[in-house]
C-alpha cells in the first residue's frame, strides 16, 4: 500500500517526536502483553507433566480437575497446591506456573493471617494483596486490560456516533444542522451518573457480567460523542466550502463519495488528536464510576475498586500507592502520544517541539 | 434619586408588624417550650371526643368498680435493680452524628432516620419494661398491672408520680389519644395507622390513674403487645392537615431522662440533649443510678473516618469498634489504647440475632428443588468468611431462630460447608456434569449459576469469598449488587433468585408467619404476593397449619415445642441458608467513662440502651494530664459477658 505523502510526513514527524513515541511503544508492549496475559499472570500452569504426559491448562478448552492430576477433588486443579504435592512426594511429574502465579479473582487467604498483605517475594505477591487477599499485581494486571479494551470500545463507539451525526449536520446544515443542536443542548444536559444508576437499578438478577458492562459502556457512549459532533459538525462546515468539493460536485460525485472521499479524510487530523485524549477520559470515567461502587460488577478486577480499598485501608498503602502509580504512568503516556500526534498533525510547520 | 413618599408609610407598617410579632411571641409562649402546657378546652377536647365516639367498640370509658374482682396484679418489686449504686451523676457525654436529622418528628415522612433511636425511642417510656437479665416485667410508667385469665386484657395502674419533661402529668386520657394520634391520617404513617387500628381491640379509662387495653387475640404474653406508651395530647392537640410540616422541628414532650430543648440545636452543628430536671423516676427502683450525665452532645460529622480521629484525640468519648478491622488494625496499636488512656471493652450480650443469610427464591423453577437448595447449603463456606473477613470474631447463625433461649433448637445445627455431599445433592437434583468453566450442567444444558442479590455495602466481600468458595463445588453465584433503595425494591418484588440480606427479630418469641406462610407467599389467584417476609416465596400446608397453631397457643411450653417442629422442617426445606452473628458489641471510650462491674445487661445492644455508664470528673483530669505527659497507666482491653460456643 502506498501511503500518502502527507501522511508519511505526518508519520517521520511523530517519529521525530521522541516522548510521545516511545510512549506509544510502551503502551503498546503493555497492552500486547495484557492481551495474552493468561501467559504471564495466572493461576492455571503453563505446563503440567503428569505420568508421562503434558498437559497445558491454559489451552486446553474445559478444566482438569484435581482428579486428572490423583488428587481428590472435582472442582479445578489448584496448581500452586499441585506443584508443592509433586516436590513433596518426589516424584518426576512436574508444574510450571506462569510469572505471577495468581488469578485476578483468587483469594489467598492463609491461616492466621488477615488480609490485606504486604508485598513478599517468597509468596510471589510482588505487589502485596488486598483485603480478600487477592493479588494486587493481578488486579492492576488484568484490570489494565479491562480498562484499555473498554476505553477502546467506548472511543469506537462514540466516535462513529459523533463522527455520523458531526458530518450529517455540517453537510446538509439548515433544519438539520438547528434540530441536531437543540437535540445535542438537550441530550448533554442529562447526567451521566443518575442514569449509570437508573441502570443498575433496572438490572434484572440474573443479567450476566458481559451484559453489565455492554450497558455501562453504551450508556458512557451516549454522552460521549457529543463534543466529537460538534467538532465535526465545524469541521465539516468549513471544508464543504472549500473549492475542491464543488468540483467534485461539477464532476457529478454524489452525497456519500463527497463525505467519504473527499470530507472525511481531510478532517480525519482532528479525529485521530482527539483519540488519545478520549481513551484517556474513557479510563478515568470507568475507574471513577468503579470507585463510587456504579462501575464494573464485582468481583471483575478494576482499578477504581483497588483505589477504593487504597483509600479506605490507608493501613495497607501498597494498594493504593501501586494502584496510583500505575494509573499515572498510564494516563502519563497516553497524555505524551496525545500531544506527540497533535504536533504531527499541526498544519504550522514551524512550529518547534520541545 | 427622590426620597419615596411612600417611605414613611413603609417604616411605620413594618414597626407595626414587628410590634404585633412581638406581642404575639408574647402571647404565646406560655413557657420555655414555645408551646402551651394547658390542658385541651372544651372545643379541642369536644373533636378527640367524637373520634372516641365514633369507634364505641374500641374506646371505652368505664368506672373503677368496672374492674373485674380476683385479678392478680404484678408490681415486679421483687426483681433486682440492674444499675450500679455506685454511678455518680453529671457531665457530657459528647458523641456524634454522620448525618443531620431530617426531622424531629418521630412518625410521618422521613422519620425513620438514623438518630430517631436515641432522641425519641430511647427516650419514651411504656407502661412495663422488660427486665434485661430475667426478662420478668418491671414497672414503667405503670405501677401495677394485671393479666385478666383469657390473655387478652391487661389492666395498668399508672404512677402518679410520671410527668413529661415539660412537667404536665401523664394521665390516663393520653393513653387513649396515643391510639387518636396514631390512628389518625393527618400523620401520614400508613404503617402505624395498620398497627394501632388492627393490633389492639379496645381501650378503657376507667379513672385518671386506671387503664386496659385488649388485644384481638389471647397472647401468652400480653404484656408485651399492650405495654403503651402515652402521647402528650397538650403537645399534639387537635391533629390537622399542617401536622407534617408543624412539627418538623418540633421535640415531643418526653417521659424518659433527657429532653431536648430548641436552643440545644444548633443547625447543622450539634444536637445537645440534657437531662429532665427533677425527672420524675429518679428515685424510682429500676431507674435509679442510671442515666447518669447532664447532657448528650451530638456534633454532626459526615464522615467516619474524621469520627474516629476525633475519637482518638479525645473530642469523642465513645466509638463502637464492632468493625474488626477497627477492632483488630486501627485500635489495637494506638498509643493512647497502649497507654491505657482508651480503654476497650467486648461485651457479649444475649439478644435475639438478626437473621442474616441467603434467602433462596423457591419461585425460581430450578430453585423449587429442595435437593438444589440443600445442596447450596453445603456450598456455602460460612466459616471462612467468618474466620478471615470477621477475623473469628463473628459466629454462625444457627438458624432461622437464634438468640431465643428455649427457642432455640438444642439439636439443629446449620450445614457445613462440604464439597461432597454438595456435589451429591447437586448431582440428585440433575446437576451431575461439569461444563468447561467447572460449573455443573444438567441434562438440559442449564447451568448451576444463580445470581446473589445485595445492597451496597462493604458486604459484598462476604459474598465475593462465598463465589470462590462455592465454584469448588460446581455451583456459580453471580453477585448483583445494587443501590440499598433499589435491591430492596427487588427483593420486595421477589424479583431476586438468591438474596443475601437480614431481617432484625424483636422479642419476646420468634415468629414465622411473617417468613414462612403462604399467605404472604401468593395471592389468592396464584400470583406472587410482593411486599411482604416471605423472600423465600415459601408456600407449604403443612407449615402453615403449624404457623397458625403457633400463633394460637397461649402456652409457652407448648409453643417451643412446635416452633421446634417448625425448626426442624425449615431446616429440610433449607430456603434459608443461616450466616453469621455478631454476639457481641464492642467498644473504645475514654478512661473516665465508668461502667458496672458486669459492664451492661444481657439485652443490651449497647451502651446508651440501659444507660448504665457514668463519667468520673476526677478521672477525666487525670487522665487528660497522662494524655499530655504521655504517661502509660497500663493497657486495658477486658472481655465482659459470656461468650457463646
Amino acid at each position: 500500500m502506498r501511503l500518502n505523502p502527507l501522511t508519511v510526513k505526518k508519520l517521520k514527524r511523530f517519529r521525530s517526536i521522541r516522548r510521545g513515541y516511545w510512549s506509544l511503544i510502551i503502551l503498546g508492549v503493555f497492552f500486547a502483553l495484557t492481551l495474552c496475559g493468561e501467559l504471564l499472570v495466572n493461576n492455571k500452569a503453563l505446563l503440567v507433566s503428569y505420568d508421562g504426559h503434558w498437559h497445558f491448562p491454559i489451552f486446553h478448552s474445559g478444566i482438569y480437575t484435581g482428579e486428572d492430576f490423583g488428587l481428590d477433588y472435582k472442582s479445578e486443579a489448584r496448581y500452586r497446591e499441585l506443584d508443592d504435592f509433586f516436590e513433596r512426594i518426589g516424584s518426576d511429574n512436574f508444574v510450571i506456573m506462569p510469572l505471577v502465579p495468581y488469578g485476578p479473582l483468587e483469594q489467598d487467604f492463609r491461616a492466621g493471617e488477615y488480609p490485606p498483605n504486604p508485598p513478599s517475594f517468597e509468596r510471589q505477591h510482588y505487589l502485596g494483596t488486598d483485603s480478600l487477599a487477592r493479588d494486587v499485581l493481578a488486579r492492576l494486571f488484568y484490570g489494565f486490560r479491562v480498562a484499555m479494551l473498554f476505553s477502546l470500545a467506548f472511543v469506537a463507539i462514540s466516535f462513529a456516533i459523533g463522527i455520523a451525526t458531526g458530518c450529517a449536520m455540517g453537510y446538509f446544515g439548515g433544519i438539520t444542522d438547528l434540530a441536531g443542536q437543540r437535540f445535542m443542548e438537550i441530550w448533554s444536559n442529562i447526567p451521566l451518573l443518575y442514569l449509570v444508576i437508573i441502570m443498575r437499578s433496572l438490572m434484572p438478577a440474573g443479567a450476566s457480567t458481559t451484559m453489565r458492562i455492554t450497558t455501562l459502556l453504551l450508556i458512557m457512549c451516549a454522552f460521549s460523542w457529543v463534543g466529537m459532533a460538534y467538532l465535526m459538525r465545524t469541521a465539516t462546515y468549513r471544508e464543504k466550502a472549500r473549492e475542491y468539493v464543488d468540483a467534485s460536485r461539477v464532476l457529478g460525485a454524489g452525497t456519500f463519495r463527497i463525505l467519504f472521499k473527499h470530507i472525511l479524510p481531510n478532517t480525519v487530523s482532528i479525529v485521530v488528536t482527539f483519540i488519545p485524549f478520549m481513551a484517556a477520559s474513557g479510563i478515568t470515567a470507568l475507574t471513577a464510576l468503579d470507585f463510587l461502587g456504579f462501575g464494573l460488577p464485582p468481583p471483575t478486577p478494576s482499578w477504581g475498586e483497588l483505589l477504593e480499598q487504597g483509600t479506605q485501608r490507608m493501613d495497607a498503602p501498597w494498594i493504593v500507592t501501586s494502584t496510583f502509580v500505575v494509573m499515572v504512568t498510564v494516563l502519563t503516556l497516553v497524555a505524551f502520544v496525545g500531544e506527540a500526534i497533535r504536533e504531527a498533525y499541526d498544519p504550522r510547520k514551524f512550529s518547534t517541539y520541545q | 434619586m427622590k426620597k419615596s413618599r411612600l417611605l414613611p408609610l413603609l417604616r411605620l407598617f413594618s414597626l407595626t408588624l414587628a410590634a404585633t410579632l412581638l406581642c404575639g411571641t408574647a402571647l404565646e409562649a406560655k413557657n420555655d417550650y414555645g408551646y402551651s402546657t394547658e390542658p385541651l378546652n372544651a372545643e379541642e377536647q369536644a373533636v378527640i371526643d367524637a373520634h372516641y365516639a365514633s369507634k364505641p367498640d374500641f374506646f371505652t370509658f368505664a368506672t373503677p368498680a368496672d374492674i373485674p374482682d380476683g385479678l392478680d396484679w404484678q408490681d415486679g418489686q421483687d426483681e433486682k435493680p440492674f444499675a450500679d449504686p455506685k454511678a455518680k451523676r453529671g457531665g457530657t457525654v459528647r458523641s456524634f452524628m454522620l448525618s443531620w436529622p431530617p426531622t424531629l418528628r418521630f412518625v410521618g415522612p422521613d422519620a425513620n432516620h438514623s438518630m430517631r433511636g436515641v432522641f425519641l425511642d430511647e427516650n419514651k417510656m411504656s407502661l412495663c419494661e422488660y427486665h434485661p437479665i430475667t426478662h420478668h416485667w418491671i414497672p414503667g410508667l405503670a405501677t401495677n398491672w394485671a393479666v385478666s385469665k383469657d390473655k387478652r386484657t391487661v389492666y395498668f395502674r399508672l404512677d402518679p408520680d410520671a410527668r413529661y419533661s415539660d412537667g404536665v402529668p401523664v394521665k390516663a386520657d393520653d393513653y387513649l389519644y396515643t391510639f387518636y394520634f396514631m390512628q389518625s391520617e393527618h400523620i401520614s404513617a400508613p404503617w402505624y395507622n395498620n398497627w394501632y387500628s388492627s393490633s389492639y381491640a379496645n381501650i378503657t379509662k376507667y379513672d385518671d390513674y386506671t387503664i386496659s387495653v385488649t388485644l384481638p387475640e389471647a397472647k401468652p404474653d400480653p404484656v408485651y403487645y399492650t405495654a403503651l406508651s402515652p402521647t402528650p395530647s397538650h403537645f399534639y392537640r387537635v391533629l390537622n392537615n399542617y401536622f407534617i410540616e408543624d412539627f418538623q422541628w418540633k421535640f415531643e414532650p418526653t417521659t424518659g431522662p433527657w429532653e431536648l430543648k430548641p436552643r440545644n440545636i444548633k443547625h447543622g452543628e450539634y444536637i445537645t440533649l440534657t437531662r429532665v430536671k427533677d425527672w420524675w423516676a429518679n428515685d424510682k427502683k429500676f431507674q435509679k443510678n442510671r442515666h447518669n450525665p447532664d447532657k448528650r452532645k451530638f456534633t454532626l460529622i459526615r464522615d467516619y473516618q474524621i469520627a474516629f480521629e476525633s475519637f482518638k484525640k479525645g473530642d469523642i468519648d465513645m466509638f463502637a469498634l464492632t468493625l474488626p478491622e477497627y477492632w483488630h488494625d486501627r485500635t489495637a496499636n494506638i498509643e493512647p489504647v497502649k497507654k491505657g488512656w482508651i480503654h476497650r471493652a467486648t461485651f457479649y450480650n444475649d439478644v435475639p440475632q438478626a437473621t442474616i443469610g441467603l434467602y433462596i427464591n423457591r419461585a425460581n423453577a430450578l430453585l423449587a428443588d429442595k435437593y438444589l437448595r440443600q445442596g447450596i447449603q453445603y456450598a456455602c463456606n460460612w466459616q471462612k468468611v467468618i474466620d478471615f473477613h470477621f477475623r473469628g470474631d463473628y459466629a454462625r447463625l444457627q438458624g432461622e431462630v437464634d438468640g431465643y433461649g428455649e427457642f432455640d433448637h438444642p439439636t439443629l445445627r446449620p450445614r457445613p460447608f462440604d464439597v461432597t455431599k454438595a456435589r451429591e445433592l447437586f448431582a440428585k437434583a440433575g446437576f451431575d456434569k461439569a461444563g468447561p468453566d467447572g460449573v455443573l450442567v444438567n441434562a438440559q444444558g442449564q447451568r448451576l449459576s444463580f445470581a446473589v442479590s445485595m445492597a451496597e455495602s462493604p458486604n459484598t466481600r462476604v459474598v465475593e469469598i462465598l463465589k470462590e468458595e462455592a465454584l469448588k463445588a460446581g455451583l456459580e453465584f453471580n453477585i448483583d449488587v445494587q443501590d440499598p433503595t433499589a435491591n430492596y425494591k427487588k427483593v420486595q418484588g421477589k424479583q431476586h433468585e438468591i438474596a443475601f440480606t437480614g431481617w432484625n427479630v424483636g422479642l419476646p418469641y420468634p415468629r414465622f408467619w411473617e417468613g414462612y406462610h403462604s399467605v404472604n407467599a401468593y395471592n389468592p389467584d396464584g400470583s406472587i404476593k410482593e411486599q411482604t417476609n416471605n423472600i423465600t416465596s415459601t408456600a407449604d400446608a403443612e407449615l402453615d397449619a403449624m404457623i397458625d397453631e403457633y400463633d394460637r397457643l397461649e402456652n409457652v411450653d407448648d409453643m417451643i415445642a412446635l416452633a421446634h417442629k417448625m425448626e426442624e422442617f425449615l431446616y429440610d426445606e433449607a430456603s434459608f441458608v443461616p450466616g453469621y452473628k455478631m454476639p457481641f458489641y464492642r467498644l473504645g471510650y475514654w478512661g473516665w467513662m465508668q461502667f458496672p462491674e458486669g459492664f451492661d445487661v444481657p439485652l443490651s445492644e449497647g451502651p446508651n440502651q440501659y444507660g448504665l455508664y457514668w463519667i468520673d470528673e476526677g478521672k477525666k483530669k487525670e487522665i487528660e494530664k497522662a494524655a499530655k505527659k504521655k504517661t502509660d497507666l497500663g493497657e486495658s482491653t477486658e472481655s465482659y459477658g459470656e461468650k457463646p460456643e
